[in-house]
């Protein structure tokens, strides 16, 4: 059994470890507040846009846009979206998991590749892969020139033709306990017209005409698909790595407890073998 | 009195207004526009620029918009826009800087410059600055 001094150093340590722990956990608690909050407020946009883009589509058939524009697909953009720190448990490696069974069902010449956030450029850099484009996840609030700046790479490679589908992984945030990687397509754009049940409510002006209206519509409405995408990912981020510190503080508490008893049990067994041998010495002298 | 209607305002990011209003004029895409309740139902883009909303017995709201849309119904308005701030809001040095880059790039004639993303960026931080006051 170790020694006295060893176990308290041991324990000093998990205690500073677990001031860390802590601490890094109260920090993604208060980040996954704004995050949260960054989620629901993005909520109206998103769906005032859907059902704008239904009602023009209603009056809009038939538009011809690049980014709906379907080719036969040969190759394929895959976006990853990662975090840029690490300490978040699995968020980055199931993320990563979930787009390599992806890029491996796909020939290796068809694939693009973009990345978002360090993580996944260091993982496809030790990999060999090359790498389209990479940006780091943004570290403070998601700006709308740089979501405008991702969308315009995607879309303008799309409209040249370099990639015929771009498919987007990131994780979905439902709470911070449920955070699940997910796959979706950006582009080509799943035609707005499905959503065409009997229209007839063409009451409202159209200023230019329809027809135009959709034109600058769609790619707002990729867009915004891209914003959610990285608020999500985003509190997914913060949430996993708040899990995972307080399970880290937890364990902490656990092996401090364990550490405590071990260090007793010791400290009690030299006591009791030292006034054993001061018994026997006395003993010893007495008999004499 | 003039009559008023529920107008919001949407961004990409949040909702930052709602109340009702007496009017709102913003740049459509044919050129600004003023929507009084009871406006027959439209649907617009908008351009970058400044739109001014009349409240109720009080002075004049002004915001710097960028693009987006404008949704007229029967009885309400919505603006759907990428941003929108209030005089207060703007980051003066910002837009400042920006429109200095973007000055930069439209005059050196690179063909590889986006021009239409140049031009935008500059109407952008013009109509910042015009509503900040800060435009010399």
């Amino acid at each position: 059994m170790a020694n006295t001094r060893e176990i308290r150093n041991r324990i000093r340590s998990v205690k500073n470890i677990q001031q860390i722990t802590r601490a890094m956990q109260m920090v993604a608690a208060s980040k996954l507040k704004r995050a949260q909050e960054m989620v629901q407020a993005a909520g109206p946009y998103a769906e005032k846009l859907r059902l704008l883009m239904n009602e023009v589509g209603k009056s809009a058939s038939g538009v011809t846009h690049p980014l709906l524009v379907k080719r036969p697909v040969e190759r394929v953009c895959v976006v990853v979206m990662t975090s840029d720190k690490g300490l978040c448990g699995a968020y980055n490696a199931n993320i990563i998991k979930r787009a390599m069974e992806f890029i491996k069902s796909l020939k290796p010449e068809s694939v693009r590749l973009v990345v978002i956030g360090k993580k996944a450029n260091d993982f496809f850099k030790r990999r060999q892969y090359e790498i389209l484009k990479y940006w780091p996840f943004p570290s403070k609030e998601v700006e709308v020139s740089f979501v405008a700046e991702v969308m315009r790479f995607l879309a303008g490679g799309y409209e040249k033709a370099d990639y015929d589908k771009v498919v987007l992984f990131y994780t979905k945030f439902k709470s911070a306990m449920v955070t699940t990687p997910l796959e979706a397509q950006l582009l080509p754009l799943e035609s707005a017209e499905a959503d065409k049940q009997a229209g007839g409510s063409a009451l409202y002006i159209f200023e230019p005409t329809a027809e135009e209206l959709m034109q600058k519509l769609l790619p707002k409405y990729l867009q915004n698909q891209v914003y959610l995408a990285f608020v999500e990912a985003g509190a997914s981020e913060h949430g996993s790595r708040m899990v995972s510190m307080k399970s880290a503080t937890d364990n902490a508490d656990e092996m401090i407890h364990t550490l405590t008893l071990n260090y007793n049990k010791v400290r009690q067994a030299s006591i009791t073998r030292e006034i054993l041998e001061v018994v026997t010495g006395a003993d010893a002298t007495k008999k004499k | 009195m003039a009559k008023s209607y529920p107008l919001e305002i949407v961004t990409l990011k949040r909702t930052v207004f709602s109340d009702n209003v007496e009017c709102v004029t913003a740049p459509g895409g044919l050129g600004y526009l003023g929507i009084l309740a009871g406006h027959a139902p439209l649907l617009t883009n908008i351009e970058i620029g400044m739109i001014s909303i009349k409240l109720e017995g009080k002075s004049d709201l002004k915001m710097s918009v960028g693009e987006g849309f404008l949704v007229v119904t029967q009885k309400s308005a919505t603006l759907l826009v990428d941003t929108a701030e209030k005089k207060e809001e703007i980051n003066v040095e910002r837009a400042r800087a920006s429109m200095a880059r973007a000055r930069e790039r439209l005059g050196t004639k690179n063909p590889e410059i986006d021009i239409v993303r140049a031009e935008a960026s500059l109407r952008r931080a013009i109509a910042r600055l015009k509503l900040a006051g800060a435009l010399s």
